[in-house]
């Protein structure tokens, strides 16, 4: 009798957090939501064009090259709530980028050597300041906790209405200055003679992306937003390729998972909004990374799985028509043992294959159930399947002049995929040959199965 | 008679020591990193070492440094697991995966340390930076020879010595490993292997350096040795030896730095580190002057 109560007990809370969550009416719920949703938007649209650029690490980089910035700004007047914080926090940020520019482009460093570099002899700037700050009298704490984690509950409505102009601006920018952004991400000399300021647009894209990391820093802290950088844009990057697309499903989907982080937050109230924001939209990417349609896991092994069960089932036709032709096309229809005897397998294993190309309406069972025969759509498959496959031994020992026992794996391969026009053009190269270099005949479709004689 | 020892090093000779050993493992590991293009993860591992290390308390209860070793261990490979994974999808590209990977396993470790925070006595303050100057010198232990050591050094010494003998004794599955993706694959299940062992040596040496130097600055001491050496030379076995003469030079500079800016003295072994590289990128024989001048 307990647990049910207990389970109703915790269900009911459940339902009171969540409307008085949806209700908006405590100050730090507003807080948490707006800025965390707003935070997400401008990642996932800014991180869209980062992670385009294989520069996902770039938030990373930021996030801790901004340490020696916060310091000096907390040195100019000494209290944790100046204005100078988050300057000073621009400041180190800009520089941190250009120290990356000038040590991959001068001193052609690698890409990821100088941001490990600048990631943390930067922090190590920080560190030596803060750390000598603290020794000086009256130098308190400067905040060390919410700079890692942030505290978005506990966000201002300056903070918030900061973000949510750096989210609006980088929402515009990116719209407008579309074209220049994706020549960018190619630097290319088209893009360099092509006129579009891309240099100037691109300088823009990272100084947007440092001044919405200091923003970030507030209010989910510095590993987070550069987490939210990242994850996001990955997610839809499984779902979309072009980048106005990208950029528009990584905002929402940032979005999404801050206002799930700002929600989860406040029903356990122990838990900080920044990581939990993370979490969402790292279960996000793993759902999608299974899930997606066409670039999931479980929709390649969908995939594969059909590819192997057609290949399957076309190498049986081939075997039928090998077996046939064997007979001088004298017989009808093929025992099963014979076709299991030719795959080298037993009567039951090949069963599963023979019952799918009944499925697929490619063969028929005789009237004894012992052997098939192939309906007009299945003969014209293993013609096209055994044509292609001796086609291109043909092509292969003709024009890659390949030795006759090299060529028979690969037009094992070939005659999958082989189309029509593929197979015309093939022909046409070949002369119209009638043999391959076997000496086995190559089927011509449309003949009938009358119209296997050679020479007609 | 106890304790002389350490009284007639005094305090900030053990310091010196432990930087050194922390800078030299660090060097060694992370040179193979560099030389690989591969940095950053020596910033994943040790972000993504937290759940490890949150896990392993829970588990056991202690601060046992060997149970927050395994446990970081374990994270590493699950961490260098998901990258690997994560990029069979084709838009996944290499730095993608590293982000994901790290930032998720880092964000399920704060929660964890959050919601366990009663039974959970981690510091996060002295994971992430760590302080050399207040290692637990206080723990002593007995050598051979009548000397006594703290134990956090004689714990970093072998792990130094570990990971000399890894980086150097692996030199050849390394290389092939580094740089020849064909010769890798030919060379069998020595590039591989060897691989898969530089990444376990680094989420060790990562989380035994966490002590001493914290989580972020790791990342500084794998990477300015290798960056420092490869001004000043192309051959892989010199960038190895350099990597302890580097230590040397920043442990030492580092230590009398942040006695004198009265700082965080691992902040200021990494700055002093950053001089060196500096240094070398300014007159060294591959570094700045050279380009210019063969530039121009």
């Amino acid at each position: 009798m307990e647990a049910p109560m207990l389970l109703l007990g915790v269900l009911g809370d459940f339902w009171t957090q969540s409307l008085r969550f949806l209700s908006l009416r405590d100050e730090a719920v507003r807080a948490a939501l707006f800025g965390g949703v707003l935070l997400g938007i401008g990642c996932g649209v800014l991180g869209a064009h980062v992670v385009a650029r294989r520069f996902a690490l770039l938030g990373d980089t930021l996030s801790h090259a901004v340490l020696p910035g916060v310091g000096a700004g907390f040195l100019v007047t000494m209290t944790k709530q100046s204005a100078w914080v988050p300057i000073g926090a621009a400041v180190a940020g800009v520089l941190g980028v250009l120290t990356v520019r000038l040590l991959t482009k001068q001193m052609r460093l690698k890409q990821d050597t100088a941001m490990a570099l600048v990631l943390s002899v930067f922090f190590a700037a920080g560190a030596a300041l803060l750390t000598h700050i603290q020794q000086i009298p009256g130098g308190a704490k400067a905040g060390l906790d919410r700079f890692l984690f942030g505290q978005a509950a506990a966000l201002s409505s300056t903070d918030i209405a900061t973000l949510g102009v750096i989210t609006l601006l980088a929402c515009i920018y990116v719209a407008v200055f579309n074209r220049e952004l994706v020549a960018g991400g190619f630097d290319t000399v088209f893009s360099r003679s092509s006129g579009l300021p891309v240099r100037l647009v691109d300088a823009g894209l990272f100084l947007l992306v440092t001044v919405l990391v200091v923003a970030g820093l507030q209010a989910a802290g510095a590993v987070m937003v550069s987490a939210l950088l990242v994850v996001p844009a990955a997610t839809g990057s499984l779902l979309c390729k072009r980048l106005p697309q990208l950029v528009m499903v990584s905002g929402a989907l940032g979005a999404v998972a801050c206002g799930l982080g700002a929600y989860s937050s406040m029903l356990a109230a122990a838990l900080p909004t920044g990581p939990l924001m993370v979490l969402w939209s790292s279960v996000g990417f793993g759902l999608v990374f299974l899930l997606a349609p066409e670039r999931g896991v479980i929709a390649t092994w969908w995939r594969q799985f059909i590819r192997i069960r057609r290949m399957d089932r076309e190498n049986l036709l081939k075997g039928w028509y090998q077996a046939v032709e064997r007979g001088g096309f004298f017989e009808d229809s093929v025992p099963l043992e014979v076709l299991a005897q030719q795959r080298g397998q037993t009567l039951e294993e090949t069963g599963p294959v023979i019952h799918s190309l009944e499925r697929s309406g490619l063969a028929t069972r005789t009237s004894t159930g012992d052997a098939i025969l192939l309906t007009e759509k299945g003969w014209r498959r293993a013609v096209e399947l055994v044509r292609n496959h001796r086609l291109w031994e043909l092509y292969l020992h003709e024009a890659a002049r390949l030795p006759a026992d090299h060529l028979h794996e690969s037009a094992e391969e070939a005659e999958h995929w082989i189309g029509d026009k593929l197979a015309q053009s093939l022909e046409k190269r070949l002369g119209h040959a009638q043999h391959d270099p076997h000496g086995r005949i190559i089927p011509r479709i449309g003949r009938g199965r009358s119209g296997q004689e050679p020479g007609t | 008679m106890n304790g002389w020892w350490i009284q007639e090093l005094g305090l900030y000779g053990w310091v010196f020591i432990m930087g050194l050993l922390v800078i030299t493992a660090c060097g060694l590991s992370g040179s193979w990193l560099v030389v690989r293009g591969n940095a950053m993860i020596g910033d994943a591992l040790s972000h993504a070492a937290l759940p490890g290390i949150a896990i392993a308390y829970l588990i056991s209860g202690s601060r046992s440094t060997v149970a927050m070793l395994l446990g970081a261990l374990c994270a590493g490979l699950v961490c260098t697991a998901s990258i690997t994974w994560l990029q069979t999808r084709r838009s996944i590209k290499q730095d993608a995966a590293i982000g994901v990977s790290f930032s998720a396993l880092f964000a399920f470790g704060v929660v964890l340390i959050a919601l366990f925070a009663n039974r959970i006595e981690l510091d996060l303050h002295c994971v992430l930076y760590g302080e050399i100057g207040f290692v637990g010198f206080r723990d002593v232990m007995q050598l051979p020879g009548g000397f006594e050591a703290p134990v956090a050094v004689v714990r970093m010494a072998w792990v130094t010595v570990a990971a000399a003998l890894f980086c150097v004794g692996g030199y050849r599955a390394l290389l092939a490993g580094s740089f020849d993706d064909g010769l890798a694959r030919t060379t069998g299940l020595g590039a591989k292997m060897a691989t898969h062992g530089l990444m376990a040596i680094l989420a060790v040496v990562v989380v035994a350096a966490f002590e001493a130097v914290g989580a972020i600055l790791v990342v500084a001491m794998l990477v300015l040795p290798a960056a420092s050496a490869m001004m000043l030379t192309k051959r892989m076995p010199l960038v190895l030896a350099i990597a302890p003469v580097f230590a040397l030079i920043s442990a030492a500079g580092g230590l009398q730095l942040g006695l004198w800016l009265n700082c965080s003295i691992a902040a200021a072994m990494v700055l002093a580190g950053a001089a060196c590289f500096i240094l070398a990128m300014a007159i060294g024989p591959r570094g700045l002057m050279m380009r210019r001048r063969n530039a121009g």
